[in-house]
């Protein structure tokens, strides 16, 4: 097959006919049931946990049965499995209470007394030492030099998201001739094995980690499994029989990681219509233990200056410690942040200076053979001039119709980048991802990766990609779900690596099999990542290439606002995407779709409040996403623009279709208004307030 | 003693149990499988218990009696909705309900005895002066629903009393306004609802008008509406509206907007029809 030929999702099927089975749905010989045992306190010590007496069935699993280290490994250890003398957020796991009959665990549980020694909690994000993390800066040009020019500064806040995956939390552990058994819903089962082998103290032949049916994750599933799979390690171990530990849908909301929420502060520095300098500063939320939030928060600084040039920068951002909900991965994984202050603010400064939004974008776009902000340089082509152009072609643009029959009508734009793959040079330093194809003797082939299918279309792309690269039928191509005893460590399902970097790797293992593809006997390829030469990163300074290439798009979003109850309607998206060569329409329309929808959700209607650490949104009927009646006419072109180093010209693109959705939209409130606006989501009640200032 | 669960044949046999121990009725069991949920795969938490109901035809249906429509209790939101009998003013608000997996099994009657202060249908049935038919082994009693609500998830109905039915007078308003707000445009809870009737043929004959889910129970004044049909004072009245609300800041919206806004769509309304 060609790589232009139409498919359909190999997984799809299966899913609609409900014969997926999902990690509840398997079955298990002797399964026993574990729900968690929460801390009520945000801050506290531990003084007592009382147990009732009268429950043979049930086992009680805390930190006194830890075998190893009381860590949850992903980058940082700083989070303890079970909670020992100490809790740092509501809802921190405290024990598992395991039995075979849920309604006996429920009866056990009402009968539990914690007694606890309050702290002092911190909910806010404010500059005292017990409340830092991380700190991160860099700079380029001479900041200071701009002193005596016009300035124009700006404070921006976003909330937390709800990744509201369809499928909730959940695995099962199990233990089989000395081997810990890991099934469950995730995106980076080789994270797992990590965490157990530094939990356990195994060697990794003693651990087994298999990816079942994963119905969503959104980076939910990045980190957060690793917690779960610890906790019922050491459960299957101490009670010698399979354990389930699959959330309720509040717990899951509530408990499991979020969207940081952000606070960020950009300072201008302009001179005839043009900014010179930014001075950025931003702040996101971790919760209590670090866990990937520096990560998170480097995305975000990195992401700063969005698509344009800046010669005179001072960046900084900063993690704070709280003792609000553990915050984590989620689609963007910082960009969405950073993208609402930059774009809100670009619109913002266009508009006091009178000028046309997308004009005075253009002003300052980057362009190929510059350098990056971290001095790093843009190597491919960038065609933002053409996307603006075919972005203004599809949307009538500048000639927008304002009649919305009795409502305001407002359009917003936003311009944005997505770095590929893990910053700098994560992929080479931490990744190293590995591939491997195998031709069995019946002459189909395995792909042998740790990527996972969660609904984005992983199966089908890089399946297509493989036969494409064979030019073989895709029904000759075996990719299941992975089991780390079968698969090599390819690196997360994150980052929208997967297209990208494994899709790659994958190919040129293909191109390698190609002449053996007749042979009778078994053939085994094996590929190992290596960066590019052009590419350097100095990760102890910020300095060099933040990403391997950058994908973008351009948006334009039109609204209505009612001017009474001030309800917005988003009535049309356009974009346009530069993905490099879309390797499938089909999937990228899915995906375009999907990350339009929840950057909507995210910029208009995604409500979630905290009250003293906990979580006031906690279901599907007060956290409101998106349904059909709010999605909007999503229109979409591609800009083909072939990247060398991706498989067929491939680059990332589903974090890209989330991040520029929110400031589109919320620029175009603002137009609608007549007002500025620096927080999302734009709900009614805010906008109110807008009005009424 | 443990008592079973019940699916009585008839409405008698049902009064009977109810008469001797206290059930809950599961009629659709929409607001109930919620209210007493539970981690998945353990029993739901219910106390007493059930009497499934949904299958007494005789308390279904909805028929046109001349001055009134009666509605059996466990008609459907989607059988209200989408009747061939009823007026727009009357399935409009209905239709705008839930979606429509649970409108086919969500029942009238539940929605009144849930007594939500977010139930759509209070609104309306307030507005419209619906009365319902409570009935027990001892008889039947007839209460307007204005009085049968006390606030949020209390009624002055008895443990051993069944809703059978709604009576809703006719009435030939000539026009109506309604509007639902929520945090997303479908498939969601109000934040706001507002319910406004008017028969204006030379002149502004009836008018009616209530606001619900933002106090606890449905705001309507009847006294207030009087004086402003007889002298179109639009500020009085609304001032009057303005001092009966009592609202909160909660998960789907704040006191001052929901205030502010409905005040200001009730105002926009009433100009319309004061001009
Ligand atoms: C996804 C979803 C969306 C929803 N959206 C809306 C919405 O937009 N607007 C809205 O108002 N509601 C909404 N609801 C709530 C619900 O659908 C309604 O309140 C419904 O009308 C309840 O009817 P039921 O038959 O399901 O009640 P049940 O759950 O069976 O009963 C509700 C209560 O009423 C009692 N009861 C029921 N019937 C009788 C009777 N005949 N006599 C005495 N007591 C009785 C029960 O014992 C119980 O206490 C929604 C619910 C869900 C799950």
């Amino acid at each position: 097959m060609k790589i232009t030929d139409v498919v359909n999702r190999v997984d799809t099927q299966e899913k609609i006919r409900g014969a997926a089975q999902y990690i509840e749905d398997i079955p298990f010989d002797n399964l026993h049931y574990a729900r968690t045992l929460r801390s009520t306190l945000p801050k506290g010590k531990i003084l007592k946990v009382a147990y009732p007496r009268g429950f043979p069935g049930i086992t009680v699993v805390d930190a006194g049965d830890i075998l190893a280290r009381n860590e949850v490994s992903m980058v940082t250890t700083d989070m303890p499995i079970f909670a020992d003398g100490e809790v740092n957020y509501v809802g921190e796991a405290i024990a598992l209470i395991v039995g075979r009959d849920k309604d006996e665990i429920i009866a056990f549980m009402k009968g539990i007394e914690v007694t606890y020694d309050p702290g002092t909690p911190l909910f806010t994000c404010d500059d005292a030492e017990e409340n830092l993390f991380t700190r991160r800066h860099y700079s380029k040009g001479d900041l200071a030099s701009l002193e005596g020019l016009e300035v124009f500064e700006g404070r921006y806040r976003t909330p937390y998201q709800e990744q509201l995956y369809m499928e909730k939390q959940g695995v099962v552990a199990e233990v089989k001739e000395g081997v810990v058994e890991i099934f469950g819903s995730m995106q980076c089962p080789y994270y797992v094995v990590n965490a157990l082998k530094n939990a356990l103290d195994y060697p990794e032949e003693k651990i087994r980690v298999v990816q079942t049916v994963t119905g969503g994750a959104f980076g939910g599933k990045e980190d957060y499994p690793s917690i779960m799979a610890c906790q019922t390690a050491l459960a299957a171990l101490k009670i010698k029989a399979p354990v389930q530990l699959v959330y309720d849908r509040r717990e899951d909301i509530q408990f499991t990681t979020k969207r940081h929420p952000s606070d960020i502060t950009i300072k201008s520095y302009y001179r005839e219509g043009r900014i010179e300098g930014m001075k950025i500063d931003v702040g996101i939320d971790a919760g209590p233990y670090l866990g990937l939030s520096d990560v998170v928060l480097q995305r975000a600084i990195l992401t700063m200056t969005g698509a344009y040039g800046v010669p005179h920068l001072e960046v900084s951002g900063t993690v704070y410690k709280t003792n609000n909900i553990f915050n984590g991965a989620f689609r963007g994984f910082g960009g969405p942040q950073s993208l609402f202050a930059l774009e809100s603010h670009m619109s913002q400064l266009a508009a006091r200076l009178g000028v046309d939004p997308l004009d005075f974008r253009e002003k300052h776009f980057v362009h190929q053979g510059e350098l990056t902000s971290t001095g790093g340089r843009f190597h491919e082509e960038i065609h933002l001039e053409e996307m603006t152009r075919i972005l203004k072609e599809m949307s009538g643009y500048p000639h927008l119709a304002r009649d919305g029959r009795g409502r305001l009508v407002g359009y917003g734009v936003a311009v944005v980048p997505h770095g590929g793959g893990f910053t700098g040079d994560g992929e080479a330093e931490h990744i190293k991802a590995v591939v491997k194809l195998r031709k069995d003797t019946e002459q189909f082939i395995h792909i042998l990766v740790s990527n996972v299918e969660m609904g984005q279309g992983a199966l089908t792309a890089l399946s297509k990609i493989v036969a494409s690269a064979l030019d073989v039928p895709m029904e000759r191509i075996i990719y299941k779900n992975p089991d780390t005893r079968l698969v090599p460590d390819s690196g997360p399902t994150a980052a929208s690596r997967t297209t990208m970097v494994v899709g790659r790797l994958l190919y040129d293992a293909a191109l390698k099999m190609k002449d053996a593809l007749e042979e009778r006997e078994e053939v085994v390829v094996t590929e190992h990542y290596h960066q590019p030469a052009y590419l350097a990163w100095d990760q102890e300074n910020l300095r060099g290439n933040a990403y391997l290439s950058y994908s973008w798009a351009a948006l334009l979003a039109r609204v209505e606002v009612d001017p009474v109850t001030l309800e917005v309607t988003c009535t049309d998206i356009h974009g346009v995407y530069d993905v490099g060569l879309p390797i499938d329409e089909k999937m990228l329309l899915g995906q375009v779709h999907g990350g339009v929808i929840q950057g909507l959700g995210y910029g208009m209607m995604e409500t979630m409040d905290s009250k003293e650490g906990l979580i006031q949104h906690n279901s599907f009927s007060s956290y409101a996403v998106p349904t059909t009646e709010d999605i909007p006419a999503i229109h979409t072109r591609w800009l083909i623009n072939p990247y060398i180093e991706g498989p067929f010209g491939a680059k990332a693109a589903g974090e890209l279709t989330l991040v520029g959705v929110a400031p589109a939209i919320a620029t175009a409130v603002a137009d609608a208004l007549g007002r500025e606006i620096y927080e999302i989501p734009v709900l009614p009640e805010k906008l109110l307030k807008v009005v009424k200032s | 003693m443990t008592l079973e669960h019940i699916r009585p044949e008839s409405l008698h046999d049902l009064l009977k149990a109810m008469d001797t121990a206290d059930y809950t009725l599961f009629a659709g069991g929409t607001d109930l499988m919620i209210r007493k949920r539970q981690w998945q795969g353990a029993s739901r938490r219910f106390e007493e218990p059930i009497a499934f109901i949904n299958q007494l035809k005789e308390l279904r249906g909805i028929e046109d009696l001349g001055d009134h429509y009666r509605i059996g209790a466990l008609t459907t939101q989607e059988e209200m909705a989408t009747s061939g009998i009823l007026p727009d003013y009357l399935r409009d608000p209905y239709h705008q309900m839930a979606t429509l997996a649970i409108r086919n099994i969500a029942t009238v009657g539940g929605n009144i005895i849930n007594a939500a202060s977010v139930g759509d249908s209070l609104p309306l049935l307030m507005a419209l002066d619906a009365e319902v038919v409570l009935e027990s082994l001892a008889g039947e009693r007839t209460l307007p629903v204005t009085e049968l609500i006390i606030d949020k998830y209390r009624t002055r109905r008895k443990s051993n009393e069944i809703l059978t039915r709604v009576m809703i007078p006719k009435e030939d308003f000539t026009g109506y306004y309604y509007k639902k707000l929520g945090q997303r445009k479908a498939s969601i809870l109000s934040k706001l609802s507002i319910i406004l009737l008017y028969r204006k043929k030379e002149t502004l004959e009836d008018l009616r008008i209530a606001v619900g889910a933002v106090n606890d129970k449905p705001v309507r004044l009847p006294a207030a509406e009087k004086t402003l049909l007889a002298t179109g004072d639009l500020a009085g009245y609304l001032k009057s509206l303005s001092e009966a609300f009592e609202s909160a800041d909660d998960k789907r919206s704040t006191k001052e907007y929901r205030e502010t806004v409905s005040l200001a769509l009730i105002k926009q309304e009433l100009e319309k029809l004061f001009s």
